[in-house]
């Protein structure tokens, strides 16, 4: 099999240059609008805390205490 | 005290994103298989055209990755918001695929999506080959990774239920892994994507050809996309069938609901093609069925049953019962962690707990429920039938529309007639949006019909939701909803003007007009 290199490129550099801009650009949107709707909506505080106390008080009626089995599951 | 708008509206905001999010994932996953095969043929051939076409869909399918990559990225976000205790207790097992398809497969694709764009004329052709296939190669290990875990929460396997931690924990990573339900979703959506792509390049050269412009590029694109989308509208029909069997052995009550199937006929079941299904009246109004197809199609059998709704219900009512023994023992054992019994009855139980827990939803004293609050609960475990049903059909009929149009165009290929009939070529432009609109009815049908659970038969939906008011979620959704449109109308406005430029459109590559295809040919 041939392993040549592909002949360089003719077109105008500004075609190619308005492409990537573009996508650039979107990507770049995408950056601002997806870190706005994390601080705004999704940041740490506003993520509620769980614990297997809280799944427990949760679920159950009476959740009983904190338990541990041998491994460490709270982590 | 649960709140049941901050519960639907969380769904509806993970449902909105997930659907956003798939109208990209199928092209992808289409269209860079496609393009490895385009790229295969002129390394092989050395003919330019090939080379343009690679370049051409490429670019498009630059567009739409660059669109699409990240959209997922925000139902993460909302498993840590708005479904805290589902994170928590299952995110042992769920999180698992999700961080392999980040880590391995998602950067496989991201990286060499990169060369494939950049390297045309600085890699050898065989090495550009290569790169091109390894990002399909990482498309469909995302996907693969993304359906373990959605098969997981369909056909909960190889976790077992930790009382101390309150969470799921896995038991067996190769049954996660190789959980039939996971594999045959993982193969008959990566063949909707191949349609996908298919029909995407089929349709914008079809457009071409109606337009008179690059005939001979769109005419190959044609072939190429005909015969690939034949292979695939074939695989998707025959791996769906796989899916629904896997479907009838692990979720009843979900294939019952599609079939609106309300009482458990004689073996073997008959098909409703078309019915008016009525949940309050639990009956199928103006059924027409097809005999014996249900049956040879659920069981693969002449003699075995496809189980009703009815009796589907019963069956729930009788785990409910035992979920109750299984909460009250589950209360006990974290009251007393050293009580034996009450973790032998837990044990023997708990496969039904999730059960229990659909009391919840009438009672905070689930041990001590009516039989009239059992009655409800195990009514819950009916989806809702009506658009299942509906969803489902059109899903179907539209698949097989595909084999039909794809044989067509294959036929017209072999004779090298694909231009000849403007009419076809009208058909094929009108195509565009069926793959989008049958992937979305086939999630729907999905994950609609799982309802009440997001893991069946293990933890009801209702219960998963964080305890946050519905006014945080509508703030956020209206956030999602604002900048995805914005989003979706960029991506439209891209994909069009691209689309109009046609083949003389370039992002970096050579077109054939300007150079041959090797240096020296």
């Amino acid at each position: 099999m041939p392993t040549r290199r592909f002949e360089r490129t003719r077109v105008p550099r500004t075609r190619r240059f308005t492409y990537w801009r573009e996508i650039v650009g979107v990507l770049c949107l995408k950056a601002v609008g997806l870190t706005l709707l994390y601080l705004f909506f999704f940041a740490p505080a506003d993520r509620p805390a769980v614990t297997q106390m809280s799944v427990a008080h949760h679920l159950l009626t009476t959740p009983g205490s904190e338990t541990r089995d041998e491994v460490n599951h709270d982590r | 005290m649960i709140d049941n708008a901050a519960v639907e509206l969380s769904r509806l905001q993970f449902g909105l994103t997930a659907m956003y999010h798939f109208l990209f994932v199928p092209l992808t996953l289409g269209l860079s298989v496609l393009l490895g095969i385009m790229e295969s043929v002129y390394v092989m051939t050395g003919r330019a055209i090939w080379r343009d076409m690679t370049q051409y869909w490429g670019l498009l399918f630059g567009i739409n990755f660059a669109m699409g990559v990240a959209t997922g990225i925000t139902m993460e976000f909302q498993f840590g918001t708005n479904w805290a205790y589902y994170s928590h207790y299952v995110g042992d097992i769920f999180g698992v695929p999700l961080a392999i398809e980040g880590l391995m497969a998602f950067f496989l694709e991201a990286s060499f999506i990169g060369l494939f764009f950049f390297g045309w004329n600085r890699m050898s052709e065989v090495g550009h080959l290569t790169v091109t296939w390894l990002v399909a190669l990482g498309s469909n290990l995302s996907a693969l990774w993304i359906l373990v875990a959605n098969g997981w929460m369909q056909n909960p396997v190889g976790a077992a239920f930790n009382f101390h931690s309150m969470r799921m924990e896995v038991t067996s990573f190769s049954d996660v892994l190789f959980n039939p339900v996971a594999q045959a979703k993982f193969v008959h959506t990566v063949s909707a994507g191949y349609v996908t792509g298919a029909i995407f390049v089929m349709a914008i050269s079809a457009w071409f050809l109606l337009k008179g412009r690059n005939s001979e590029f769109a005419k190959r694109s044609m072939t190429v996309a005909a015969s690939f989308g034949l292979a695939s509208a074939l695989s998707v029909v025959v791996l769906g069938d796989e899916s629904g069997y896997t479907a009838s052995q692990n979720q009843k009550m979900k294939v019952a609901a599609i079939e609106a199937m309300w009482e458990t006929e004689a073996a073997p079941a008959s098909f409703t093609i078309f019915g008016i299904p009525d949940l309050a009246a639990r009956e199928t109004h103006d059924a027409v069925k097809v005999p014996w197809m249900l049956g040879l199609i659920a069981t693969r059998s002449v003699n075995q049953e496809v189980p009703g709704i009815k009796p589907l219900v019963a069956a729930s009512e009788n785990r409910i019962r035992s979920g109750m023994v299984a909460y009250g023992a589950l209360e006990q054992a974290r009251a007393h962690p050293g009580d034996a019994d009450a973790k032998a009855i837990l044990e023997a139980h708990v496969k039904d707990l999730g059960y229990g827990l659909l009391l919840k939803r009438y009672t905070d004293r689930v041990t001590d429920a009516t039989p009239a609050q059992i009655e409800k609960a195990a009514w819950d475990t009916v989806p809702n039938v009506l658009p299942l049903f509906w969803s489902f059909r059109f899903m179907v009929g539209i698949g097989f529309f595909f084999i039909a149009f794809f044989a067509g165009a294959f036929w017209l290929s072999a004779k090298r007639q694909l231009d000849r009939y403007r009419w076809f070529l009208g058909l094929a432009v009108l195509s565009l949006p069926l793959p989008w609109i049958s992937s979305e009815l086939g999630w729907f049908v999905a994950e609609n019909g799982r309802q009440p659970w997001t893991i069946d038969g293990v933890l009801p939906t209702f219960l998963s939701a964080s305890s946050i008011t519905a006014g945080n979620v509508w703030l956020s959704l209206g956030g999602f909803v604002l900048f995805y449109s914005a989003l979706a109308v960029i991506e439209l406005f891209l994909m069009v003007k691209y689309i109009r430029l046609g083949p003389e459109a370039d992002a970096g590559g050579s077109p054939a007009s300007l150079a041959p295809a090797r240096a020296g040919e």
